[in-house]
């Protein structure tokens, strides 16, 4: 059973689809079980109706009608594959299956411009038609631009689709005109058992007397239908409505969109124009791409790699582009996307800015100030800062902008040439002559803008300042992606609280990931508390932290704390840390309410916490380093740390209140590179602790200085 | 009129493909068009270092020729030009009284991401076209692609079958025969010598309506036209063509 390719334009395999299509039961090119794939290039005139129902003789499985990669549009007229319409019948195309044979028939990723010219007919694209009750005729159409449709007096389905198992998602269809007195669809579903998913369609319009115009009708009185994610906005006429349909309790609908209250299910949204949605309605210039802060945005639901109905996976990669692709090509999954409404999975610009001497920003302050700039971010954006060069925080700052303008993240950072090795010194840095209480704060209690802060430096210099200095991280009492915080890949040492208490980074929140952190040095005398790194919230992850030598009265080098006492959620998940040589009265290299999900832990006493933990080692025996003012926490050769820890991968899911994943590079620099900036995925065993020793590094000729390092060297 | 027909059947079943049926039927005009639009595709045209398309006048003229519109941008609003009629409106993030709106920056910047944008730069304004434009004048489009290239129109009356076709399928031509003399056929009547044959309902009955008896036709070799291990083309030139009457007729069911 092979897969057998044909191009199909001038000088091509074939030159016409219409050939291509007849060939199909040629078994000198097709064997029984193959799938035949015609790659479609090049613009193609269809003045007579393609039926598209060959194949079935020779015994092929599949039929699928596609356009090579580079060849594909990007969901705007014009810009891929054209198929220029002007067919005067009721169908200008039609996959089907004649009687007793079963083969799946999948069109994707053409653009059908009908011209905005009357033919003389209804003008369908059917795809299913002739119905059929098993998997083996279910057809697929995906990915495909429709426009322009003027129907006249004829009613107009512009896309029907039937078939039991049909899928139709990922479409754009837009701007449909008909005088009938009868109706006219846009996007028509007319069988059970099927899937409708993240279709956009707008302006199906109809002026004839009594006539109904219907962005999306869905004939699902039949039952087992899964319709999710779709837009249907614009629709006009004597009897319009963006949605139709009668919903069966074996059907289920959600996430969908209307300009009017009819969009169906659950979770749906209603009211939205298409000018706060669309990049552009203009005639001629149509962008029916998701605007920054679209209602859409963020409001579909997740169908994964493929709609189930019925007991059968559809929409997937068996058949061709799966539902997890939208009308760029972009992977709704592998992105770690929240779901979008619609056939745009909308991707936020990234602005980036410099923060430096003679860079945009000349403090990390300034660029924090600028956050809800709207000459400078949109709704929607991802802002980045790139700090570089040594900074003095002489007041606190607070990293909670951007919400008033719309961004979707915050990213303060160090870019690549800047970052530290590990070690003091080496890379960008913060000092704080600050009093307060805090010295930096990564917060918002009302909008939900993801925080990131990554590869900074915070030197404390060991001088007792009046204030406790903490590194805080909130985002307020509230739950959920938009509000994520991600602590990473930072560096912070030498702190002296006196007699303050002091916990060096504060995490009180839900859904944050802290990974990938060295803290050393952190004293005080205070008998309230002295913690290196606290977890306060659940739905968080602490992994592959480093902690040595927090000193104190019942100290504790990272602690954990559910705020229900009862332990029912205190699912702080804690993996591959690193605390040693915690001292004080009472102290304990880890504390707290044990993490409720935690394993292959490290303490140099016998308080680390979760199963695979290794405990009683010492820091001596662990880090290259500990020498005061030369500290350097990497891993040395024969560490009890190498190879103990778990593997993590790219990601992690807290599984409680949602299933929150957090640590993926969607946030910065996922929890699989290590403080060094090594994928462990390249490893064959996690190492517990900031550090992936890598052993060929030991005898390695010394890599050149970053700038940092060269500005350093010269003190 | 240049014809595309099998050469084997498939079943009994007529809705799937019998010997002689018609697959395509294209007109010169079609044939014009298509290399037009070969010639012109934006895809061969390269994108400058500034990111934007090159507005070589041989392209940007056939988008001129071809497009309803022009747009051209002015800061955060857009110029549209109806071209035909020289008709000039305004457009911006908020709707006109048509709904339409346009957020202009995120439209480019969209555009210029793709290999396969149309965005040229005009004395400083970023410029696109779109757009149907109704009735194109092909003649027109010949005149600016003769204009800005080498290649000719008269080169280009023939469709370019590919090799498989010439090998699976028959090929032949044939001529239009009004008031005693040869004359092309219009792209309509070849519309109408091709596609199904249907019922009252519109229902297919027969996969093809139009059927090439080639084994009855003298200028048409059986043997090669059936031998899908060679490459043939019956096509003649002038006279030599077959009258599409003698040629094509209707099949039966």
């Amino acid at each position: 059973m092979a897969t057998v390719e044909k191009t199909i334009k001038t000088g091509g395999d074939y030159s016409t689809i219409a050939a291509w299509e007849e060939d199909l039961d040629e078994s000198s090119i097709y064997s029984s079980g193959d799938t035949a794939v015609g790659l479609v290039s090049g613009d193609h005139e269809i003045g007579t109706k393609i039926t598209f129902n060959s194949g079935g003789t020779v015994g092929l499985v599949i039929t699928r009608l596609s356009v090579p990669e580079a060849d594909r549009h990007d969901g705007t007229a014009g810009s891929g594959v054209t198929l220029t319409i002007s067919t005067s019948s009721n169908y200008c195309f039609e996959a089907t299956n004649p009687s007793g044979e079963d083969v799946r028939r999948v069109v994707e990723w053409l653009e059908w411009d009908y011209e905005d010219t009357d033919h003389g007919g209804d003008e369908w694209i059917s795809v299913g038609s002739g119905g059929g009750s098993t998997i083996d005729r279910a057809p697929v159409f995906s990915h495909n631009l429709v426009h322009d449709v003027d129907c006249g007096s004829n009613i107009g389905r512009i896309v029907q689709v039937g078939g039991w198992w049909s899928a139709t998602h990922n479409n754009i269809l837009y701007t449909v005109r008909s005088t009938s007195s009868a109706y006219c669809h846009g996007l028509q579903c007319n069988e059970r058992i099927s899937a409708v998913a993240n279709n956009t369609v707008y302006d199906v319009a109809t002026t004839g007397s009594g006539a109904n115009a219907r962005g999306l009708k869905i004939n699902s009185e039949l039952g087992y239908l899964r319709c999710f994610n779709n837009i249907s906005v614009g629709t006009a006429g004597t009897s319009a409505a963006d949605w139709d349909g009668t919903w069966t309790g074996s059907t289920i609908g959600a996430n969908n969109l209307s300009s009017d209250s009819t969009a169906p299910g659950g979770d749906e949204v209603h009211g939205e124009a298409a000018a706060d949605l669309f990049v552009s309605t203009s005639g001629g210039s149509e962008d029916l791409h998701l605007k920054g802060c679209a209602a859409a945005v963020g409001a579909g639901a997740d169908l994964g790699t493929s709609v189930t109905v019925y007991g059968n996976a559809i929409a997937s990669s068996t058949t061709g582009t799966a539902v997890n692709f939208d009308i760029d090509n972009r992977d709704r999954v592998a992105e770690w996307d929240t779901w979008d409404i619609g056939a745009d999975q909308r991707v936020s610009p990234i602005v980036t800015k410099t923060i430096k001497s003679g860079g945009d920003y000349t403090s990390p302050s300034a660029w924090a100030a600028d956050l809800d700039d709207s000459s400078i971010y949109g709704c929607g954006d991802t802002a980045v800062g790139e700090c570089s060069g040594e900074h003095e925080l002489t007041t606190e700052l607070i990293l909670n902008g951007g919400g008033t303008v719309g961004l979707v993240q915050t990213r303060i950072t160090a870019p690549t040439a800047d970052r530290h090795d590990g070690t003091a010194g080496s890379g960008t840095r913060w000092t704080s002559s600050s009093t307060g209480t805090k010295i930096f704060r990564m917060s918002h209690s009302v909008a939900s803008v993801q925080r990131t802060c990554e590869w900074i430096e915070f030197d404390f210099e060991d001088t007792v300042r009046s204030g406790d200095e903490w590194i805080y991280i909130t985002q307020g009492l509230a739950e959920g992606t938009g509000r994520l915080c991600n602590f990473s890949h930072n560096l912070l040492h030498d702190m002296d609280a006196g007699s303050s208490p002091c916990r060096l980074v504060w995490a009180e929140t839900y859904c944050n990931a802290l990974h990938n952190n060295i803290v050393y040095n952190v004293t005080s005398t205070s008998t309230n508390f002295v913690y290196g790194i606290n977890h306060y919230f659940y739905n968080s992850l602490s992994s592959n932290n480093t902690v040595y030598n927090v000193s104190g009265p019942d100290a504790n080098g990272i602690y954990y704390y559910s705020r229900f006492s009862s332990g029912a959620y205190d699912n702080n998940d804690a993996y591959n840390n690193i605390s040693v040589g915690t001292s004080g009265t009472g102290s304990a290299d880890f504390g707290g309410y044990a993490a409720n999900r935690s394993s292959n832990n490290l303490s140099s006493d016998s308080s680390a916490p979760g199963s695979d933990a290794v405990t009683g080692e010492s820091a001596a025996d662990l880090f290259v380093s500990t020498s005061a003012g030369s500290e350097d926490l990497h891993l040395k050769s024969g560490a009890a740390a190498i190879g103990a820890g778990v593997d993590l991968g790219t990601s992690y899911t807290v599984d409680v209140h949602g299933g929150i994943t957090v640590g993926m590079s969607r946030f910065g620099t996922a929890l699989n590179f290590d403080i060094d900036n090594y994928d462990r995925e390249d490893a064959d065993d996690w190492d517990i602790g900031a550090d992936q020793r890598v052993a060929a590094a030991a005898s390695a000729l010394p890599v050149a200085m970053n700038t940092y390092q060269q500005m350093m060297r010269g003190r | 009129m240049d014809l595309l027909f099998r050469t084997s059947t498939v079943s009994a079943d007529p809705l799937t493909g019998s010997d002689g049926d018609v697959v395509c039927a294209m007109s010169c005009e079609q044939t014009e068009r298509t290399a037009a639009r070969n010639i012109c595709d934006h895809h061969g045209f390269q994108i400058l270092a500034s990111g934007y398309r090159d507005a070589d006048p041989l392209l940007v003229g056939f988008l001129g020729e071809t497009n309803k519109y022009r747009f051209q941008r002015d800061g955060d609003r857009v110029e549209r030009t109806e071209i035909a009629t020289g008709a000039v409106d305004w457009l911006g993030s908020t709707p006109n009284d048509a709904g339409e709106s346009i957020d202009v920056e995120q439209y480019i910047e969209r555009r210029l991401r793709h290999s396969g944008h149309r965005i040229f730069l005009d004395a400083g304004r970023e410029t696109w076209y779109g757009g149907t434009r109704k009735n194109i004048d092909w003649s027109e489009v010949w005149n600016n692609i003769e204009t800005h290239s080498d290649h000719r129109r008269a080169s280009f009356q023939d469709w370019e079958f590919s090799a498989l076709e010439r090998q699976h399928f028959g090929i032949c031509n044939c001529r239009g025969f009004r008031n005693g003399e040869s004359c092309e056929i219009s792209h309509v009547t070849c519309v109408e010598h091709s596609g199904p044959l249907v019922d009252e309902a519109g229902e297919m009955i027969r996969k093809a309506r139009w059927t090439v008896p080639y084994w009855d036709i003298s200028s048409i070799d059986t043997d090669q036209t059936r031998n899908k291990n060679q490459e043939y083309d019956a096509r003649q030139v002038g006279d030599d063509r077959e009258k599409l009457d003698d040629l094509v007729i209707e099949a039966t069911v």
